[in-house]
């Protein structure tokens, strides 16, 4: 950007613009600027239960009250609201400039599709509903607040539909001339295999959560136990979707970190074609596998087997990638930036969680991880450790073409220097809390065996929490005063052979 | 509304419809909240619908009068920022199959339901894995299955009008009879017998509708509700979300009916097909569940 265009006022601050724009880019940064907000509204409810869980006994009786609902709350923003909207965020700011072309296929419907987002944060927010994200039955169909939840989920998933085929008509229809599928970039291909999970997998939660509240306002018997079908159908239903909404969440966390990977290194990316048949694959096993939510809830032995040696084979495309990410960066001419630190913390928490990953899939030993902090410890790993580890590498890369100038890379580099031990702290204290039996979703272990170790664990992870939460304030702090105050960006701030991120030679 | 304004660095585009609509569907949310929640109003709930719809076709007719008395209106000018041609229509067959994979989950569990739980069927005592009590209901308790009847011990050739049915099934055939004429006159460029037969399929559809809440009224009123057992449910859910669908899909076929009365459907046929497409694909959904919920 030129220093003639940054005198001119921001564009958000034309409230026309703001509501109204259809530009790809403004509508990145919205989606973007959405997504930090509900991380800080989202980390702070999660914050809260940390500083509950540092002692055991219950220090503010409150939050006994409080915490299903923090708890609920903060797995479907963060879900939702924060890695998916991101996602979004970046697609669309991304995805037209690397295909070549103009806008997206329905600018319109791109701006719609991020304002029905406004009311369904509203509902998920006010609903207050406490039974975990995962809105297990009987108890969910006995709770207040349902039909709110039910009304936000509705319109964040019409929200992610329309986002998603808009992203496949312009992929398949709107690639400047000559550039093949095969050739096209991986973030691209990324957004391709997110948006045709999304496109598959958002029916299958509609009809469930309505189905869901039929139970609770009409009556009818789909999950409960009174001539009917029993819970065990609704948790079927329910990861059918929200298994592949686990890899709609980490797919363009994966195209990001080959996009950077590939930029720092000066290099192609090893194994091009090889990665995106390893996304397809991770998509489409993705929708194979659900039953490895369900593993005690006894629906037989061949069906349990089935799922573990379908969970198993995904571990091979995600190594293929991880492989493929070394390989590019092996012998490189790397440049030490920010952006490329945060995503080698993707590699780092990604093969972290992975490991955890089988070994909750290890049949005997889930029934003993299942229900506890492991497995949240698991997730997190790769959501936190890899998805937004990635996230925010994206974030330093862009912002000198978002912004036009340079944030203090002194600064990036304490805010990685405090990510990772943060959230390997904090994760790693729940896989470790976990194992010495904490169960998911309960605000207190007084009383609890092995209580020396659970309050050292859980010590260990509320102080990791906290430090996210410096690396994070260490974020916006950077990026807001360098808004300001930071120097011009020039042309190419990280002195790299390709500069921008949309160019193919330099 | 729509403006492209341009000046030295770039050209700014922006649409405040857009975001109206965007923030209108809050209306969405509160009308499901408030009809699907036994302490509260389900008459707001209805009227919040309808505001939405209000804003949904409000702006639908400005963007149709748009289109047709402007030529230049439109984010993009003409199609030269395709690089691959594709069908006007494909959008809409992407998002049928997301509505197919829809409408099989809510149709296959329901029928995988009463295979497992009515007898007159056979396949309750199947001990394979697929509609067996045992591993569909993982709670599952011999007592508790009441069979696929009502409260009152009744089946569905009992309970379900299918006379009735029948004949409001080829009422919605001859629906989609219309919509092909209808295209037919389009492709013919001809606007009156467009919008006529346009209007004929909305107003048939209306037909459809209005027997499906006259045989519910009836139903509620024998005592056959979605409490009903599983029966009751999963009948309940297939034909509520089917009614639904016509609904939104009379709205479409009307608003292709203003658009051919003022003159401006295209004239290879093409805005008339995708909403056929729509259409049609209502109507096969019907036959399919009217054959496994009425018939079976």
């Amino acid at each position: 950007m030129t220093t003639e265009a940054i005198k001119q006022k921001p564009w958000f601050f034309n409230p026309k613009l703001l509501f109204g724009t259809t530009d790809h880019k403004q509508i990145g940064i919205l989606y973007m600027v959405f997504a930090l907000v509900n991380l800080a509204i989202s980390g702070w409810y999660i914050l809260k239960v940390r500083v509950e869980l540092y002692n055991p006994g219950i220090d503010d009786a409150q939050m006994v009250v409080d915490h299903p609902v923090l708890v609920t709350a903060h797995g479907f923003t963060m879900i939702f609201f924060v890695i998916m909207a991101g996602s979004t965020g970046f697609g669309n700011y991304m995805v037209p400039k690397m295909i070549g072309a103009k806008d997206l296929y329905w600018p319109r419907w791109n701006n719609i599709a991020f304002w029905m987002l406004i009311p369904g944060a509203f509902f998920v927010y006010t609903s207050a509903v406490g039974t975990g994200w995962t809105l297990y039955p009987p108890l969910s169909s006995r709770t207040l607040g349902l039909d709110i939840l039910v009304a936000g989920l509705v319109l964040a998933g019409s929200s992610a539909v329309i986002g998603a085929v808009n992203f496949l008509l312009t992929i398949f229809t709107m690639r400047r001339p000559g550039l093949s599928l095969k050739e096209m970039d991986l973030f691209s291909w990324s957004i391709v295999w997110m948006s045709l999970i999304q496109f598959v997998a958002t029916p299958i939660i509609t009809v469930t959560a309505v189905m869901l509240l039929f139970d609770q306002a009409l009556g009818t018997s789909f999950f409960t136990l009174n001539a009917g079908s029993g819970p065990a159908l609704f948790q079927d239903l329910f990861w059918g979707y929200s298994h592949p909404a686990v890899y709609i969440m980490i797919l363009p966390g994966m195209g990001l970190t080959s996009m950077i990977i590939s930029r720092f290194s000066q290099r192609k990316v090893f194994g091009h074609t090889s990665m995106i048949i390893s996304m397809g694959a991770i998509a489409i096993l993705g929708f194979m596998v659900w039953g490895h939510h369900m593993f005690t809830v006894a629906i037989g032995t061949t069906p349990n087997w089935i799922f573990t040696f379908l969970t198993f084979l995904i571990g091979v495309p995600s190594g293929i990638k991880t492989f493929n990410w070394v390989f590019t960066m092996y012998k490189a001419k790397i440049r030490v930036e920010g952006p490329l630190l945060f995503s080698l913390g993707y590699i780092l928490g990604f093969v972290l969680g992975g490991v955890t990953g089988i070994m909750v899939n290890t049949l005997v030993l889930d029934y003993v991880f299942h229900d506890t902090y492991f497995v949240v410890g698991h997730f997190h790993f790769i959501i936190i450790g890899g998805s937004l580890s990635t996230l925010i590498g994206a974030i330093f890369f862009l912002y000198p073409s978002m912004s036009g100038k340079m944030y203090n890379r002194t600064l990036a580099f304490i805010q990685f220097a405090i990510w990772i031990p943060g959230y390997i702290l904090t994760f790693q204290g729940m896989n470790m809390t976990g194992l010495y039996g904490m169960p998911r979703r309960y605000a207190d272990y007084q009383g609890l065996p092995y209580l020396d170790e659970l309050t050292f664990w859980h010590r260990v992870t509320t102080i990791g929490a906290f430090l996210q939460l410096a690396s994070f304030l260490l974020m916006f702090g950077n990026l807001f005063y360098s808004y300001f105050k930071g120097p011009v960006a020039g042309d190419n701030p990280f002195r790299l052979k390709i500069p921008t991120f949309w160019e193919e030679t330099a | 509304m729509t403006e492209h304004v341009t000046d030295s660095t770039h050209s700014e585009h922006y649409s405040l419809w857009a975001p109206v609509l965007g923030l209108s569907t809050v209306f969405i949310g509160l009308g499901l909240s408030y009809i699907f929640n036994k302490e509260k109003s389900t008459a707001l709930g209805f009227v919040f619908i309808t505001i939405f719809l209000a804003v949904f076709i409000a702006f639908s007719i400005y963007e149709i009068r748009n289109r047709v008395n402007n030529p230049d209106y439109g984010m993009f000018k003409d199609e030269s920022h395709l690089t691959t041609k594709i069908p006007k229509h494909t959008w809409m067959w992407l998002f049928l199959s997301s509505e197919v994979i829809f409408f099989i989950l809510i149709i296959g569990i329901s029928f995988a339901l009463r295979l497992a739980v009515d007898p007159a069927l056979g396949f309750t005592a199947s001990t394979g894995y697929l509609f067996n009590k045992e591993f569909l209901f993982a709670y599952g308790d011999q007592q508790i299955y009441q069979g696929w009847v009502d409260d009152h011990g009744k089946g569905p050739s009992e309970v379900l009008d299918i006379i009735v049915t029948s004949i409001n099934t080829f009422i919605l055939i001859t629906s989609s009879f219309t919509m092909v004429k209808a295209h037919e006159a389009s492709v013919a460029k001809d606007s009156l017998k467009t919008r006529n037969w346009l209007a004929a399929t909305a107003a048939i559809g209306l037909v459809f509708l209005s027997v499906q809440v006259f045989e519910y009224s009836a139903l509620l009123n024998e005592g056959f509700t979605p409490a009903s057992g599983l029966f009751g449910a999963t009948f309940f859910l297939q034909t509520g979300f089917h009614g639904a669908h016509v609904l939104v899909g009379i709205v479409l076929v009307s608003l292709m009916a203003y658009k051919a009365h003022i003159g401006g459907f295209d004239k290879d046929g093409s805005d008339v097909e995708v909403v056929g497409l729509y259409w049609h694909f209502v109507d096969v959904v019907w036959i399919i569940l009217f054959t496994l919920v009425y018939l079976v």
